[in-house]
């Protein structure tokens, strides 16, 4: 099939963007990661020569602007203007990129009711975009205008647990690529590790490190370690599995399934699992089938169930409502900044939301924490409040040489007004239990 | 840095009331027994009195929002040194005020006919 | 039991001047109540009077509804 010449691409929020929540709350969600890639990074890279702008809730504008402002491919933040003058390919940011399902002709293709993306020449957009106020009026319109057509195969991702169930073969469908492009080095500069499997489905890339007495078992997919990283002795990496940058993997168990950010601290036993980046889970303690943030700390021996006793299908909180998953296996989904100290234990399919301090109290942890809240003697509580919050996530983001800016700090602040009602009544409920 | 910066105005003649209904249960809820002492050497202990409460909630609103935590008003004492009101705190409150960050606090009273009126800055570290 | 409740109510309606039968549940001391912290220490200085014990004001401060400080009330009393 002959690829498209694509040169403008933007990619946009839908309005379930927020099902995506915690992990959407301070990213949109095409910034999420699935494979070893985030997902807006998965559609740029397959048009290396397009520029791309961006469409999430206004809120987060502002950080993402900043975010991206060296980037010299990203051009505009919720800009309909930006859409004149080429033809552009606009890209859901909940679908899980396939470059195959893209065909050279103008239409807007469809799932069920959700719109998977809309290929529009530039007259086309032109004559829109005097009709419209904003993307989605856009959309509709072309609709009507160029046509329809169902792309039933597109993967949509509707719930957090959806990224986790694609992880291992998003990683599978990325390697052979990677294999390319990335700088590797060969297995022999490294002493007494261990592969079971193909050789040629474990890459190590340049500047990562291996201890000895390691062990890659590429027997159940693929392992990329990228560039930086640091596998200590002793640990097992079974595919299909990615190692982000600078992350350093302490004797740990990883198991298939699993991708790891850049700059993460994970030991213990980890499966099936995206850890964001910039997280610590330095001990034991298990997480399965989850979805960790950025900038968490995971205090020893804190626990994912990701199986039900009953062997029944599990139910999660998203924005209050308790949704079936409709699967067996699934794990905690974890906000940015949130603390567990030791021992805390999480119940299947919890969520938890950003800088929450969980102290555990013995038993597990309520299925739902909403964001800011302190978990301390099993009660919910407001702590010390948000600046003595924000002064800790200073603190941690600083060890690691970043500075927490200012617009990131308003993004939270708005979120602490936003989440208050829901944080005031939970901590209400809570306050009348007895433990 | 940050600063906090709290104000407080008190009437007098409710103030007044409130000590003459429920005397000594009133006042031990907001004062120390140093400051009762203190106050009580005046001819009229009351606009004294009523500044130190006063002086302690400009700097409970100084201090904003500490999640569950507020301070209590026992564990705040005004000491008057060289005719200047100086905050002093029992340890437990000396000890989460560490933990806010707090590094320094000063206070301010002042008193014209029916009202006094407190003023309170907080600085606090980063 | 609502013997208690009763009386927290009477206590709550004399200090901020209104009809005990206007008190609701989930009405704040700070806003719908307009109290002042004087108002704050009355109180709490007119229910230890009321039912003859020691409230520390650290406790009583945590409670920021008239529903919260009638079941405080009661478990201070030991009353169920």
């Amino acid at each position: 099939m002959a690829s498209l010449r694509i040169m403008r691409i933007t990619i946009f929020e839908d309005g379930f963007a927020e099902n995506l929540n915690p992990l959407a709350l301070t990213r949109p969600v095409f910034a999420l990661r699935c494979g070893t890639r985030l997902l807006y990074e998965k559609v740029l890279d397959r048009y290396p020569d397009a520029y791309a702008s961006f469409f999430m809730r206004g809120w987060l504008a502002e950080v993402y602007l900043e975010k991206f402002s060296g980037h010299g491919r990203i051009k505009a933040i919720n800009d309909l203007n930006w859409l004149r003058g080429d033809d552009h390919l606009i890209v859901n940011g909940r679908w899980l990129f396939e470059e195959s399902l893209v065909e050279s002709e103008e239409v807007v293709a469809v799932k069920n009711e959700t719109i998977v993306y809309a290929y529009l020449k530039e007259d086309t957009l032109n004559e829109g975009l005097r009709k419209v106020k904003n993307l989605m009026e856009l959309l509709d319109w072309a609709k009507m205008e160029v046509g329809v057509k169902r792309l039933d195969e597109a993967k949509i991702i509707n719930y957090p647990w959806d990224l986790v169930a694609w992880n291992g073969e998003e990683i599978r469908r990325e390697f052979p690529r990677l294999k390319n492009s990335l700088p590797r080095k060969d297995l022999s500069e490294f002493q007494s590790i261990g592969v079971v499997g193909e050789k040629d489905n474990l890459l190590i890339a340049k500047g990562a490190n291996i201890y000895p007495n390691v062990v890659f078992d590429t027997s159940g997919g693929p392992i990329l370690v990228d560039e930086g990283a640091k596998i200590l002795s002793f640990s097992i990496i079974s595919g299909p599995s990615y190692i982000g940058k600078n992350s350093w993997i302490l004797g740990g168990k990883i198991r298939g399934g699993t991708s790891i950010g850049p700059l993460c601290r994970v030991g213990g036993e980890v499966e099936e699992t995206i850890i964001h980046g910039h997280t610590n889970k330095y001990h034991a303690g298990f997480i399965g089938h989850s979805y960790i943030g950025e900038w968490v700390n995971l205090g020893g021996l804190t626990t994912t169930s990701d199986l039900k006793n009953d062997y029944s299908d599990v139910e999660v909180y998203i924005n209050g409502k308790l949704i079936n998953t409709g699967r067996l296996k699934v794990g905690s989904f974890i906000g940015d900044h949130t603390k567990t100290g030791i021992g805390t234990m999480f119940t299947t399919g919890s969520t938890v939301g950003v800088m929450c301090n969980l102290i555990s109290s013995g038993a597990p942890l309520p299925k739902y924490v909403p964001s800011f809240v302190w978990f301390y003697r099993g009660k919910m509580g407001r702590g010390l409040g948000l600046d003595s919050m924000l002064r800790t996530a200073r603190k941690v983001m600083s060890r690691r040489g970043v500075e927490m800016s200012e617009a990131e700090e308003r993004l939270y602040r708005y979120l602490y007004e936003r989440t208050r009602q829901e944080r005031e009544r939970l901590i209400k409920i809570y306050r009348k239990r007895r433990w | 840095m940050d600063l906090g910066i709290g104000i407080d105005i008190l009437d007098l003649e409710k103030f007044r009331k409130a000590v003459q209904k429920h005397g000594r249960r009133f006042l031990k809820h907001i004062l120390t027994q140093n400051e009762i002492d203190y106050c009580m050497k005046f001819k009229d202990p009351i606009p004294h009195l009523a500044a130190r409460f006063s002086g302690k909630e400009a700097f409970i609103k100084a201090l904003g929002d500490a999640g569950d935590w507020s301070p209590s008003w026992r564990g705040i004492e005004i000491i008057s040194t060289n005719g200047r009101p100086i905050l002093k705190f029992d340890v437990k409150t000396r000890d989460m005020l560490e933990r806010l960050g707090v590094k320094g606090v000063d206070v301010s009273l002042s008193h014209s006919g029916r009202y006094v009126v407190a003023v309170a800055v907080i600085r606090k570290v980063d | 039991m609502s013997d208690v409740e009763e009386r927290v109510k009477r206590v709550i309606a004399e200090q901020f001047g209104v009809d005990p039968d206007e008190l609701r549940e989930d009405m704040t001391f700070a806003e719908d109540l307009m109290a002042e912290s004087i108002d704050i220490v009355e109180l709490i200085a007119a229910l230890e009077e009321e039912f003859g014990i020691e409230i520390p004001e650290e406790e009583a401060r945590r409670n920021r509804t008239v529903g919260q400080a009638i079941e405080y009330m009661k478990k201070k009393l030991g009353v169920s």
